[in-house]
């Protein structure tokens, strides 16, 4: 069942891919890149030899991408994802890689978001200046004064 | 601190809106409450970097507020259907309004860029057009 609040949402289906359209194909992206990095590491071990681009991709996949993804349309993927799991598996709204989906953006937003932040909020205000941290980290803070915690 | 309660506050609203349909009467308060805390936030901490952004963000949640202060029109507490269609098309107006000031507020911050960026491209052109120029001027003459 679709509640009312939500039908006139405009979310008509439960099906998350169909309800997160692009940012869908953005999480794919992101995931091929991932497995890309995963790859040019195991390259790296194996015959012990330093590829530039893993160090450039680590940068983008560990948190800025990911980051900025999930904080920029964070509702979409908390609906998305509750919508998901509502429906029964193996159905045309249940089908395997909508599930996955729904499932995995539920998980960012419940657990690893409130993770990340807690983690960001809790290192000290005089960090929070340093190039490493705001490369790492700056997809919380655009446009947020940083000069104090609130 | 801003982005954390910018999740909570969704996390809230979704789980309000989803999980405790039951009682809608409770659903619009804790909504309000929700957004009475964000404006306190906001106004308390200032935690945006540009007044201009500040300001945005204040009159958007004044807005939200409103719109939210509307969910109390459409419970039983009106009992006219008409009375509730009419509260609808007030609210309809004031999204509306939201919607074209942030509409125009865009619009402006794309002309000034626009206005930048003309500037600077008129200036490059103007700077080729000199060295071209001096070249020119100390050409030999055959």
């Amino acid at each position: 069942m679709i509640f009312d609040q939500v039908r006139d949402l405009g979310y008509e289906t439960h099906n998350s891919i169909f309800n997160l359209g692009s940012l869908a194909v953005f999480l794919v992206f992101f995931l091929v890149r991932l497995l890309m990095w995963m790859l040019l590491k195991l390259y790296e071990y194996i015959f012990k030899k330093r590829v530039r681009y893993t160090k450039t991709l680590k940068h983008e996949l560990f948190f800025s991408y990911p980051i900025l993804l999930f904080t920029e349309a964070y509702f979409e993927w908390l609906i998305s994802g509750i919508l998901q799991l509502q429906t029964i598996w193996l159905t045309t709204n249940g089908e395997i890689l909508g599930q996955v989906f729904g499932g995995f953006g539920l998980l960012v937003c419940l657990v690893v978001m409130p993770y990340l932040f807690i983690r960001a909020i809790k290192f000290p205000v005089k960090v929070y200046t340093r190039d490493g941290f705001v490369k790492k980290w700056s997809s919380f803070f655009i446009g947020v004064n940083m000069k104090t915690k609130g | 601190m801003y982005n954390f309660v910018y999740m909570l506050r969704r996390i809230h609203f979704v789980g309000w809106a989803f999980f405790v349909t039951q009682f809608p009467s409770l659903q619009c308060m804790f909504i309000m409450y929700s957004n009475i805390f964000v404006a306190i936030y906001l106004g308390a901490y200032k935690p945006l970097i540009k007044r201009s952004d500040r300001y945005l963000e204040f009159f958007n949640e004044l807005i939200i507020t409103v719109v939210t202060y509307h969910e109390m029109f459409y419970t039983d507490w009106v009992d006219k259907m008409e009375d509730k269609m009419l509260f609808g098309w007030s609210m309809i107006a004031i999204i509306a309004f939201n919607l074209l000031i942030n509409i125009l507020i865009v619009l402006w911050i794309m002309l000034k860029n626009l206005r930048l960026t003309a500037i600077k491209l008129k200036n490059l052109v103007k700077y080729y057009l000199t060295k071209l120029n001096k070249w020119w001027n100390s050409k030999p003459e055959d």
